[in-house]
């Protein structure tokens, strides 16, 4: 009986190791990079036109967070209401921040897909292929043409080699 | 899943009333113990894993040491839970220090309070003051039921364990508790939200009397939104057949800091009390001994809110003002008319809160020079004005309904309005749960600030 506890108890911590590890243990890229050197080859090929950087107050009102709250945040996208196209970059080592950051995200994703709902089947479209990637110190979001592309690059730019 | 959410208040809980209501007496527990692994799985499965995991640790623990009473288990059994326990609060905020990225270890709501409630069960079986737990189910429904997983009261082991067994639904019970939840309802969403706007409103305001509205809308947010989760959470248990002790009991009408904390989260003061301060010797030690067990027991509850400085500070701020008054000050304020007692309860508390709010210990440091019109930028400014305007009534709200005064109120209407109390009371029920709904469905529902611990 106390042999048969005990075993008990040792799966039970194993299951609980293997839990707090798999949490532990880095997901994703850490990568020390600056913004300016993310930014520029992640978003290699795109418009600047199409994609212009932002300040900080477009940021929060995109994003409904404070770009203080990041290490570094940076947002490029126009004022045309009819392009649907954003990207936004976060930096920072605080988990919360970055889950923060997923969340609203998937909200504005969510929020813009209702807005082009009906009558702009193409915006529409084009934001529900939006991609949101987290790793472990940095987050993207992006709405746009080839999001894979982009997603590499960013991958790989955090890497800091080529996509 | 809050308490406050709309899906809760109109889809949970009339559901998990049904189905408690239809389901036999024997399958009772289970029925409630996968109501509450749905609730909190609702926030994420991973945080309902941890929870199942840690509780089939702790009851396998509790298992072996009623068989074996070992020092030796007793510390691997605590060891692991408070290993948990500290990774998930304060690793991050550690590597955050040296500049390293933090890892996927986010605090689940409820784990101080659960894993606390689960060692009161290891202590209590340890000591052989309560027997072990005699099902898995059972168990499960002392350290995750939905009423408390999530913020408490932290349950103590030995007063709960029998009524896990045995916990007969009256009708008297049943209205008991949604009285209480919907007291504790009220509290939360009119008064503590309330003062929640206030305080977002005034935060970062430097003149003397912004900062004090802003300290004084913590003061009271802190309390009625805590105090009334507290209620909301026994009224459920009670509604489920469990009666849970009072864990609030008017502490801002205490004169005495001691008597505050004999006042305010009884649940979690009663445990260090009990786990810690008298296993240290109480205070039937030397007065060097005594002094170090008091600041001991504040240190380690400063740290069980938080990880950073503010709330070590915050703990021996308040171990300090404890033994300040045992030594000097208790004598002194006995001479006093009791309204200037309760001054300084309010002062000394209003202090304490201050570095709960503040970012870090430099800020707390300056909010709290502010009371005393060091730093400050001017007496008032418009925000300030408006603020004391707009919310003068819900000021005078919160410190009536911090005394005992909303109670006498009842009795004598309950006196004056004799046999139709009821109806008197379905009314008025009626009009604050109608209140609260639409302040709900407003934009000014926030989350319970107690859930960060």
């Amino acid at each position: 009986m106390k042999n048969k506890t005990t075993l008990v108890q040792i799966v039970i911590l194993v299951l609980l190791a293997g839990f707090l590890a798999f949490k532990i243990l880095p997901q994703g890229i850490y990568s020390s990079r600056t913004m300016d050197e993310v930014a520029q080859q992640a978003m290699e090929g795109l418009d600047g036109n199409v994609y212009p950087q932002r300040e900080n107050q477009t940021f929060r009102r995109v994003m409904g967070l404070e770009a203080d709250t990041f290490e570094e945040a940076r947002i490029y996208r126009t004022d045309d209401l009819m392009s649907a196209g954003e990207l936004v970059l976060v930096k920072t080592d605080n988990p919360e921040a970055l889950a923060q950051f997923e969340e609203a995200a998937k909200t504005r994703q969510a929020n813009q897909a209702a807005v082009y709902e009906g009558y702009a089947p193409e915006q529409e479209a084009q934001v529900k292929a939006g991609q949101i990637d987290t790793e472990a110190n940095w987050a993207l979001y992006y709405v746009g043409d080839n999001p894979d592309k982009i997603i590499s690059q960013f991958k790989a730019a955090l890497k800091g080699g080529k996509a | 899943m809050t308490f406050t959410s709309l899906f809760f208040l109109f889809a949970f809980l009339p559901v998990s009333a049904l189905i408690d209501r239809f389901t036999r007496k024997r399958w009772n527990n289970i029925a409630l113990l996968v109501l509450s692994w749905i609730f909190y799985g609702w926030g994420g499965l991973d945080n309902l894993l941890l929870l199942v995991l840690l509780t089939a640790w702790n009851y396998v623990c509790a298992q072996k040491l009623a068989d074996n009473p070992d020092k030796l288990e007793l510390g691997i059994a605590v060891g692991v839970d408070l290993l948990v326990l500290a990774l998930y609060k304060y690793l991050n905020p550690a590597l955050a220090l040296f500049h390293v990225a933090g890892t996927d270890l986010l605090l689940p709501t409820g784990l101080s309070f659960y894993l606390f409630s689960c060692l009161s069960a290891l202590f209590d079986v340890y000591r052989k003051k309560a027997p072990a737990p005699d099902s898995f189910v059972n168990f499960g429904l002392y350290a995750g039921f939905f009423g408390w997983v999530n913020m408490g009261p932290v349950q103590n082991w030995a007063n709960m364990q029998e009524q896990l067994k045995s916990h007969p639904q009256t009708k008297e019970k049943q209205a008991n508790g949604a009285m209480l939840f919907l007291r504790g309802l009220f509290a939360k969403v009119i008064l503590a939200d309330n003062f929640g706007l206030v305080f977002a409103a005034l935060s970062g305001n430097t003149t003397w009397l912004g900062n004090l509205l802003l300290g004084f809308a913590y003061f009271f947010q802190l309390y009625f939104d805590f105090s009334g989760y507290s209620k909301m959470a026994r009224g459920i248990a009670l509604w489920a057949g469990f009666e849970v002790p009072e864990n609030f009991n008017l502490p801002y009408t205490a004169t005495r800091v001691q008597e505050f904390w004999r006042r305010w989260h009884i649940s979690l003061t009663s445990w260090f009390r009990e786990y810690v301060y008298i296993p240290l010797g109480g205070n039937r030690v030397d007065t060097t001994r005594w002094i170090l067990n008091i600041l001991c027991v504040w240190i380690l509850t400063g740290l069980w809110h938080g990880s950073t400085l503010n709330f070590a500070v915050w703990g021996l701020y308040q171990g300090a003002l404890i033994l300040l008054e045992k030594f000097w000050l208790d004598s002194l304020l006995k001479k006093l008319p009791n309204p200037l007692q309760h001054v300084w309860l309010v002062l000394t508390q209003l202090v304490g809160w201050t570095f709960f709010f503040s970012p870090d210990l430099l800020m707390g440091v300056q909010n709290v020079g502010r009371y005393f019109a060091i730093g400050i930028t001017g007496f008032a400014d418009a925000a300030a004005w408006f603020q004391l305007k707009g919310a003068f009534f819900l000021f005078v709200a919160g410190i009536v309904c911090s005394t005992a005064l909303p109670e006498a109120l009842t009795a004598r209407l309950k006196r004056a309005s004799g046999r139709n109390w009821i109806w008197v009371q379905a009314a008025l029920c009626l009009f604050a749960f109608v209140i609260t709904v639409a302040f709900l469905t407003g934009a000014t529902n926030q989350t319970f600030l107690y859930a960060a611990f």
